[in-house]
């Protein structure tokens, strides 16, 4: 019983190394093709709409509900106190400085990871990522680095429309229900708003982009049997995006907290 | 290959513009309420400025016109003393009397601490750009407490000395004789309350001799 | 000279040995096929010879020069010369047809449109199929999936193609017309050739000589002719298809 344990801690530990050192590899190799020719544009524009244009729709619902649902718990909270001013300010700088960010980065990570998972997967067990490489083409050149790259800029591109439609949530409530005046809250909102919180706040996504391409690529590229396994990878993909999002987002907060406070 | 022929492209070209005005957007705004406006510097010289910081707010006549940009230790000669020069920038079109008051005021429930300037009346003076200005000390909550312990002291020897039948609080309270005469004076007209309405008759008991 | 040489080559999945210290020697302008039994190693065999799998012992050698130890940008200009044809086709889903077929020749050589154009007409009219450049893979059956896959392999006029099953899955006319394209690839531009199977009839058709692997290991190798009277009794099962024998008896052994 307890040696099982052993054994079974062990072989998480030792799956966790795996885990790191290949996705640490992978950005490596990534990183290192990115700059290395040919270049390819029409890949990297078709991804580049797969995870911005089509994901907008749904960024945008979900940072608009986040912003209106910021607004109302936080007038709960101000109109015991009698500052109901501060409600724009607090709307906008969480907004701005953190659920923008993190809101656009898991929703893309749980549509565009997972889809990126499921494809390159698919490909893997048809055999067509080792045709890519008899016919002398890069699979990490060909597959990862526009992923990695459309990823990596267009969701700070998300970020910054999830944070202009959160706030208007924000000011949609406050002006319609709770009867602050509408050039009040702009005031407020950007009177409060540091250039710091909003570039600290791109700044992460940048990352956040990089972890979704390597973490959902990675488990692509290691999907072992055929349709439940490319399942399988997905769902890991999905999570493992998650909790490297938050863990990752948690050391930014820290990190910019204590470096530029 | 061709580019910019597909509708692909022009929808990204588009998601891609709009970013950018966001962005424009988002930055002009917030600059527009924080740099970006003509300002002037004032100098404030002050003897303590009760923990004011970089980024706190100036108001002129209640009104906030800029915000404080540096702090420096100042040593003067004359006085041989070290002040604190409090660099505020100012917006620029405001222009603030040489005999203005200025000094460290606090805000509302959270304590914060601005510069607050009440114009005076020298409308011929302005203070120029770069120019400085004595600002009136804050009191310190230091000497706010020294004060009070002060007074506290002193109304404690007054009551002691009251006690004590000291002075004429102190023997008014404690002197029985005052009280006895009152007494006396109350059951006398009592019993001979035509006595109020005779005039010089009787001499005055007090004032006699 | 032997144009492909592989060295007591070892691999092993998880303490499963697939391959155990195999050696095999292909001449050049030859076919070689390769038989046995389904699971016993074929493809991994291929694998190793394009470099996508790397053996823990042995060495490979592909004309006169070893791949394990060579850097990738030679590598590359390797596998330009050589065309693989996967099992399943392994067709980009991405792509189309003819981005499939030019694949190569789009990404790398600085042939013009139209010179890629008419390269890629050429190796669908070789593989009985044209006019279909623009359709997606997921629209054609499963055997034009696999002779698309082969003209996608000699699109490059390759030195050496290595086929995974060509015949399998389709029907008999358009088999025979796949050994009659290997064949004629072997005949007129000595093409080398490495072609797993386990279609017996296919074998004697396109084969200069035929080896068996079984258990990891080479157990016969010679002309159809010496295979076909071979008096190994494992080869012997394996040609004429019989359900009682000593390969069947090992995996009954072992159960």
């Amino acid at each position: 019983m307890i040696k099982k344990a052993i054994l079974f801690l062990g072989k998480k530990t030792a799956s966790f190394f795996y885990f790191t050192g290949g996705i640490n590899k992978l950005a490596l190799e990534a990183f290192y093709l990115t700059f290395k020719p040919p270049f390819k544009e029409k890949p990297f524009i078709e991804q580049c709409r797969k995870v911005g244009v089509d994901s907008l729709p749904i960024v945008s619902m979900v940072a608009f509900f986040i912003g209106v649902i910021l607004a109302l718990q936080t007038a709960y909270q101000m109109q015991r106190l009698g500052s109901e001013m501060y409600i724009a300010s607090i709307v906008a700088v969480s907004i701005v400085r953190e659920l923008g960010p993190i809101i656009t980065a898991l929703v893309v990570a749980g549509r565009v990871g997972a889809a990126i998972t499921a494809e390159l997967g698919s490909m893997n067990v048809t055999e067509q990522i080792d045709a890519l490489e008899t016919l002398a083409a890069n699979p990490v050149k060909y597959l990862v680095v526009p992923r990695f790259l459309a990823l990596s800029i267009m969701l700070p591109l998300l970020t910054l429309y999830a944070d202009a439609i959160g706030i208007f949530g924000g000011w949609l409530i406050c002006v319609n229900k709770l009867s602050i005046s509408s050039g009040m809250y702009t005031h407020i909102t950007f009177n409060t708003l540091l250039f710091k919180d909003l570039f600290t706040g791109l700044a992460k996504t940048v990352f956040f982009g990089m972890i979704i391409a390597f973490v959902s690529c990675y488990e692509g590229f290691n999907v072992q049997g055929g349709a439940e396994g490319v399942g399988r990878a997905t769902r890991h993909s999905v999570v493992n995006s998650f909790i490297l999002i938050i863990a990752f987002d948690c050391f930014f907060t820290a990190f910019f907290y204590f470096i530029f406070p | 290959m061709e580019f910019g022929k597909t509708k692909l492209e022009f929808k990204l070209g588009l998601f891609v513009l709009f970013g950018i005005i966001i962005l424009t957007a988002f930055i002009l705004l917030i600059g527009d309420f924080k740099s970006l406006g003509v300002r002037y510097k004032v100098n404030c010289v002050f003897n303590f400025v009760n923990g004011i910081k970089i980024g706190a707010p100036v108001r002129f006549a209640g009104v906030d016109v800029g915000e404080v940009k540096a702090l420096d230790f100042m040593f003067i000669p004359e006085e041989n003393k070290t002040k604190i020069k409090v660099g505020c920038l100012i917006e620029r079109q405001l222009k603030i009397p040489a005999d203005s008051k200025i000094w460290v005021n606090t805000l509302g429930l959270l304590g914060e601490k601005y510069i607050e300037i009440i114009p005076g009346s020298d409308y011929a003076n302005f203070i120029p750009p770069n120019g400085s200005i004595a600002g009136k000390d804050p009191v310190a909550m230091e000497e706010v407490g020294e004060m009070a312990r002060n007074i506290a002291l002193e109304f404690r020897d007054t009551l002691a000395k009251i006690k004590n039948g000291e002075g004429t609080i102190g023997r008014l309270f404690y002197d029985d004789a005052l009280y006895k005469e009152l007494e006396d004076l109350v059951s006398d007209i009592k019993l001979h309350p035509w006595k109020l309405f005779f005039k010089g008759k009787e001499k005055p008991v007090s004032k006699s001799k | 000279m032997d144009m492909i040489e592989l060295r007591n080559i070892s691999k092993s999945f998880e303490s499963h040995k697939v391959l155990d210290d195999l050696t095999l020697h292909v001449k050049r302008g030859s076919t070689f096929v390769v038989i046995g039994r389904s699971g016993c190693g074929k493809s991994v065999l291929l694998k190793h010879i394009e470099g996508l799998l790397k053996p823990e012992a042995g060495e490979i050698f592909v004309d006169g020069k070893s791949i394990l130890s060579m850097p990738d940008a030679d590598m590359n200009s390797l596998r330009m010369k050589m065309g693989m044809v996967f099992q399943g086709g392994a067709l980009f889903d991405s792509l189309t047809v003819g981005e499939n077929v030019g694949f190569s020749l789009i990404e790398y050589s600085s042939l013009t449109k139209d010179q890629i154009h008419g390269r890629v007409e050429e190796s669908l009219k070789l593989v009985g199929l044209s006019g279909i450049q623009e359709l997606t893979p997921s629209e054609l059956s499963g055997g034009m999936r696999k002779r698309v896959a082969l003209a996608r392999a000699i699109c490059t006029n390759p030195d050496i193609i290595l086929y995974d099953e060509p015949t399998t899955g389709v029907d008999p006319i358009t088999a025979d017309a796949i050994n009659d394209l290997i064949r004629g690839l072997h005949d007129k531009l000595r093409v080398t050739s490495i072609v797993v199977t386990h279609d017996m009839k296919s074998a004697y058709k396109i084969a200069d000589r035929i080896g068996m692997l079984y258990q990891g290991k080479l157990i016969a190798e010679g002309s159809p002719e010496e295979i076909q009277n071979s008096g190994n009794p494992f080869v012997h099962q394996f040609i004429n298809g019989l359900a009682q024998g000593p390969i069947t008896d090992d995996i009954k052994r072992t159960l």
